[in-house]
């Protein structure tokens, strides 16, 4: 992977964005209406952790993201 | 002689055996209680976030003032108010002040210290620094330096706090991702230290000068924490932001604690530890409820002074959009393909990253502007969306790849810098029939630098084909950048000039 790249996984789907774009951008990248279902609020998105993250969260190379129904 | 009854000598027995083992027995640990408060990535959320389908809504800086009020009341002596970054940008109310209503709000609920995210370096240096100057509290940042390793002015590398007789050092690191998450230019003169390399002196600094616990306030993301815990010895706890992650359990690692609270102020971190001060270590720490949730319903309580800061700027706000900020001699209309609002906005765009050609998707174009003199609300209203300018090196056959696209979804894309000429019954993949760069025909293996938007730089609306540009750099809020042209070239007359053409 070039330097000026990063790869993340959505639900284990590999993506290449570039570096410096954020939670948001994995999601559009990976499946344009994943964002839309997060951004509505449908959606949770967590990291491998299971912590809840923000859309405009950062990202680094080989970060795990998972979509799912948001905490009650 | 007289004898003492048996039960006394057993008591005065034990009361002199007790008396040595207190004497003699290594003393009990002196522990004190600590509460570390913390928000991180508010991102100027100063109002509270509606809630869904008529829940009550969470945040809001008057709400998380009241809290940290009842958590100070609750340890006078031994509380510290804490922000991990990127506190400014990111709503019109802080956006339109350059984030004098949240430092105004950090400074009334006694903030103690605040490290430097990457987004405070959005609005320019002088914008920065007006900021630093305001804030009655240490701006803290370790790692971001010149070539002479001098930090930036005003900035600190730490700050020290005595609490219940422990001396805290709380030491502020920076994500190095500034240097490329930020404008080219907004921190012109500085680099952003590795923290490994940054860290370990201070940290063998603050300990000879007799800090009892060190936290580092980190702006670097929860995986970069980690990271950080792992190769960095002698941090106690890393107060954290950058990746907006709402750490719910105490993540431990190696002997360091790190937290993090969410994004937007809809969590307020309450950490409350017990150190011992002889150990000079954290001997208690919760691993659960470290995050409260900020409710901001209509019985929930707040803090009225915070309340009424907030009041006074957002009554300007109505003032403030109706500033004219440009003149428009045409009626600003758009249309599939070729417009002449997409003309504009693209030539703002091209113009403040200095590049080749833009391209900007319609879709992010959400109003058209009649002739005449042009307010801030209806800059907002066309461009409503957050977008970054996001310019990369792109091949000219990338290019063509990008406006065959554009061919297929019935002219979604508006362009500067360039002429394409379209054959829509020619078949798909081939309808570029004319393509000229800065005048010139395209070459397609020449790289152009080539400014879009975020949205459109991570593939969307399957634009996949800006996914393989190179050497890419964010920008400036797109409305900054129609702004500043606005500024410089009203009154406007954009017109269709014949950038994109259309046969047959």
């Amino acid at each position: 992977m070039s330097e000026d790249k990063m790869t993340v996984y959505v639900n284990g789907r590999e993506v290449s964005i570039h570096r410096g774009l954020k939670v948001k951008h994995a999601l559009i990248a990976c499946d344009q209406s994943l964002y839309d279902a997060a951004e509505a609020g449908d959606l949770a998105v967590r990291d491998a952790s299971g912590f809840n993250v923000g859309l405009e969260g950062s990202l680094h190379d080989g970060a795990k993201l998972y979509t799912g129904k948001p905490d009650e | 002689m007289k004898k003492f009854p048996a039960v006394l000598s057993a008591v005065l027995f034990f009361l002199a055996t007790s008396l040595f083992a207190s004497l003699f027995a290594p003393a009990a640990a002196e522990t004190v209680d600590l509460t570390i408060l913390h928000i991180n990535d508010f991102h100027g959320h100063l109002m509270p976030t509606p809630g869904k389908d008529g829940k009550p809504g969470t945040g809001g800086m008057a709400y998380i003032a009241k809290m940290v009020s009842e958590e100070r009341e609750k340890n006078p002596e031994g509380t510290l108010l804490l922000s991990a970054g990127d506190m400014f940008q990111g709503t019109p109310i802080s956006n339109l002040f350059r984030g004098k209503p949240v430092i105004e709000a950090m400074n009334r609920m006694g903030f103690d210290a605040m490290t430097l995210g990457n987004h405070e370096f959005d609005w320019g240096m002088d914008a920065f620094q007006n900021l630093r100057k305001a804030a009655v509290f240490p701006f803290l940042s370790a790692n971001i330096v010149d070539d002479k390793g001098a930090l930036l002015p005003g900035v600190k590398p730490y700050a020290v706090f005595q609490k219940k007789g422990v001396k805290i050092a709380v030491i502020g690191v920076t994500t190095p991702e500034t240097q490329y998450t930020t404008k080219a230019g907004n921190i012109k003169g500085y680099h952003v230290l590795a923290v490994e390399k940054a860290l370990p002196p201070l940290i063998e600094k603050v300990k000879k000068e007799g800090a009892g616990l060190v936290i580092v306030l980190s702006h670097i993301g929860l995986d970069e924490d980690r990271n950080m815990a792992s190769q960095v010895g002698g941090i106690d706890l890393i107060v954290g932001g950058h990746s907006h992650t709402e750490v719910k359990t105490t993540v431990v690692a190696g002997s360091t604690i790190i937290v993090q609270a969410g994004y937007y102020g809809n969590y307020l971190g309450v950490l409350k530890i017990t150190v011992d001060t002889d150990a000079k270590k954290i001997v208690q720490y919760p691993e659960r409820r470290i995050l409260r949730k900020v409710k901001a319903g209509p019985n929930d309580p707040f803090d009225a002074d915070v309340a009424g800061i907030i009041k006074k700027y957002d009554d300007q706000i109505r003032g403030e959009f109706g500033r004219v900020v440009g003149e428009t001699r045409v009626d600003l209309r758009k249309r599939p393909f070729e417009s002449n609002i997409g003309n504009l906005v693209c030539d703002a765009m091209r113009k403040a990253a200095r590049s080749e050609v833009a391209i900007q998707n319609n879709g992010g174009l959400r109003t058209s502007i009649p002739a005449g003199k042009i307010t801030l609300e209806q800059i907002y209203t066309l461009l409503p969306f957050d977008n970054n300018l996001m310019t990369m090196d792109l091949t000219g056959a990338q290019i063509v790849d990008i406006l065959e696209y554009n061919a297929k979804t019935e002219g979604m894309l508006q362009v500067s810098g360039l002429r394409v000429v379209y054959d829509l019954a020619a078949p798909e993949g081939s309808r570029v029939k004319e393509l000229s760069i800065g005048g010139k025909p395209v070459n397609r293996s020449h790289i152009y630098r080539v400014t879009t938007n975020d949205f459109l730089a991570a593939g969307g609306d399957r634009f996949g084909m800006f996914r393989e540009g190179k050497n890419a750099v964010v920008g400036d809020d797109i409305r900054e950048a129609v702004l500043d042209y606005l500024k410089k070239h009203s009154p406007v007359s954009p017109r269709i000039e014949g950038r994109i053409v259309v046969t047959p």
